[in-house]
């Protein structure tokens, strides 16, 4: 316990901390958000060489790790290309690829959840394409989503510490940082990971909040 | 006056194909409907009833053949594309035709008020004032103004399916087309919603429904017809139909749904 007292004169630092974590989350989530819809649209295209080039960004950004995306663009960007980025540039790409990934299966799955017989109702009442996606099918397909993205969201935040790697001063790094000189690790790590469940619980419950708001309206199947 | 408009149908469909994959589901099928005729479709499931008001609706790309509705060639085939009407035109011909289905499909996520402006606001430019005027006789017409601002969830199948029809209506519609609207209901909620139905056929309405009602199909059609296989198999009056069927297949069918009704 004698180690709990010990860190709290780090802990003013390492908190500080949370406003690039911050920051690097609400950038890579918007990012991610508006790349996820392009994909998805991109995907169902006609054109089969845009479709496939679309599933194949996905399906790389969803099985690789973005830790490996932080370090190539980080080290190996600037040998092959020239071109230095700073860290949390570096980051705000690497994380916005994979989140967009992940949104992009988030919105296609959304979207299929839609019964086929919602567009029919809609295309007999002889709304436009635009207008039936705007009023009858997105927003039902923002509820169905609402709980996957909050999940992207939650891991999005977590990730971000990955950005440690490669020397951001994020939460993790800090606490590295502090920990290597006092070392107590124990005490530094463990609080490091309280201070990312309080940072993650408010987006959860809003996240409940929402859904049980939207659940208004709706047939439970 | 309605002699007259029995020589230039309504709705006519000349040779219609139809095929999902690698089975033609519809095979050569000819109807006129005349304005103001109720045509009621029978026949056993996978006859290709349902398919055909959904081309009718133009709700499928048909393979072969033409479909015409108020004077305009709005579907045909590969082969016919040539006498399709103008774009601008088909959409036109598009909102005049009314479809009410078997699941009701309401938005769940819009009032029922909101299910029943969207369409002439967004089609038509209807404002929403007047639109909502519209809706609230509509929902009188129906008997469900007091749910005027509920979501459909809270209610029974047969006022959804009533909300359902006074959606079609609001786009002030040539044609109705009905497929199996009231198979998904409880038997103590058909009778509402053949009611409204009967009432739109009493005002002139032009019909096409697909039912196993055949009280109904008696009572109301000005045509009964049967299909078997994708192609129509008799074309007759209801009092025709019913005692003289002239196919076998027709009578065998018959047969079955009467003694169906008679045991309920």
């Amino acid at each position: 316990m004698d180690g709990f007292l010990k860190i709290a004169p780090d802990i003013p630092h390492i908190a500080a901390g949370a406003w690039i974590t911050l920051t690097l989350t609400a950038v890579a989530m918007t990012i991610g958000i508006v790349s996820g819809l392009v994909l998805v649209f991109v995907r169902s295209s006609r054109i089969p060489i845009l479709s496939q080039a679309a599933v194949g960004w996905i399906e790389f950004f969803l099985l690789t790790p973005p830790l490996i995306h932080i370090i190539w663009a980080y080290y190996v960007l600037p040998i092959v290309t020239g071109w230095r980025l700073d860290a949390i540039t570096v980051c705000a790409i690497a994380l916005s690829a994979s989140v967009g990934a992940h949104m992009a299966e988030v919105f296609r799955a959304g979207l299929q959840s839609i019964p086929k017989t919602q567009h029919r109702a809609a295309e007999v009442l002889g709304l436009s394409v635009i207008d039936k996606y705007r009023f009858i099918i997105l927003p039902q397909t923002l509820r169905v989503i609402l709980a996957p993205s909050t999940n992207v969201l939650v891991s999005l935040l977590k990730d971000t510490s990955l950005a440690a790697v490669i020397g951001l001063g994020e939460i993790l790094h800090r606490a590295e940082v502090a920990a290597s000189s006092n070392f107590l690790f124990l005490e530094i790590l463990t609080f490091v990971a309280v201070l990312y469940a309080a940072l993650n619980y408010p987006l959860i419950v809003l996240a409940r909040k929402l859904e049980e708001r939207s659940r208004q309206g709706f047939v439970s199947v | 006056m309605k002699e007259d408009a029995r020589k230039k149908p309504f709705v006519s469909l000349r040779g219609v194909h139809k095929r999902f994959g690698d089975l033609l589901v519809l095979r050569g099928v000819d109807l006129q409907v005349a304005q103001g005729e109720v045509v009621v479709l029978i026949g056993r499931s996978g006859s290709g009833k349902s398919t055909l008001l959904n081309c009718v609706a133009l709700l499928e790309q048909i393979e072969a053949g033409t479909i015409e509705v108020d004077g305009a060639v709005v579907g045909a085939g590969p082969a016919d594309e040539t006498a399709l009407a103008p774009k601008t035109r088909r959409r036109e011909v598009a909102a005049e035709i009314g479809m009410v289905f078997q699941s009701f499909n309401l938005f769940p996520h819009l009032t029922v008020l909101q299910n029943i402006t969207l369409a002439p606001r967004r089609v038509r430019g209807v404002s929403s004032r007047n639109a909502e005027i519209l809706a609230l006789e509509l929902l009188d017409r129906v008997g469900l103004r007091e749910k005027a601002n509920e979501y459909p969830v809270k209610l029974s199948g047969g006022q959804q399916q009533r909300v359902a029809i006074a959606r079609a209506l609001a786009m002030n519609p040539k044609v109705m087309l009905f497929d199996e609207v009231t198979s998904a209901l409880d038997p103590e909620l058909v009778g509402e919603v053949l009611k409204v139905m009967r009432q739109l056929a009493e005002e002139g309405m032009t019909m096409l429904v697909v039912t196993h009602e055949m009280r109904f199909a008696r009572e109301v059609a000005d045509r009964v017809i049967f299909m078997d296989q994708g192609v129509i198999v008799e074309d007759s009056a209801p009092s025709r139909i019913f005692t003289n069927p002239s196919t076998d297949e027709a009578a065998r069918f018959l047969r079955v749904l009467m003694d169906a009704e008679a045991v309920e």
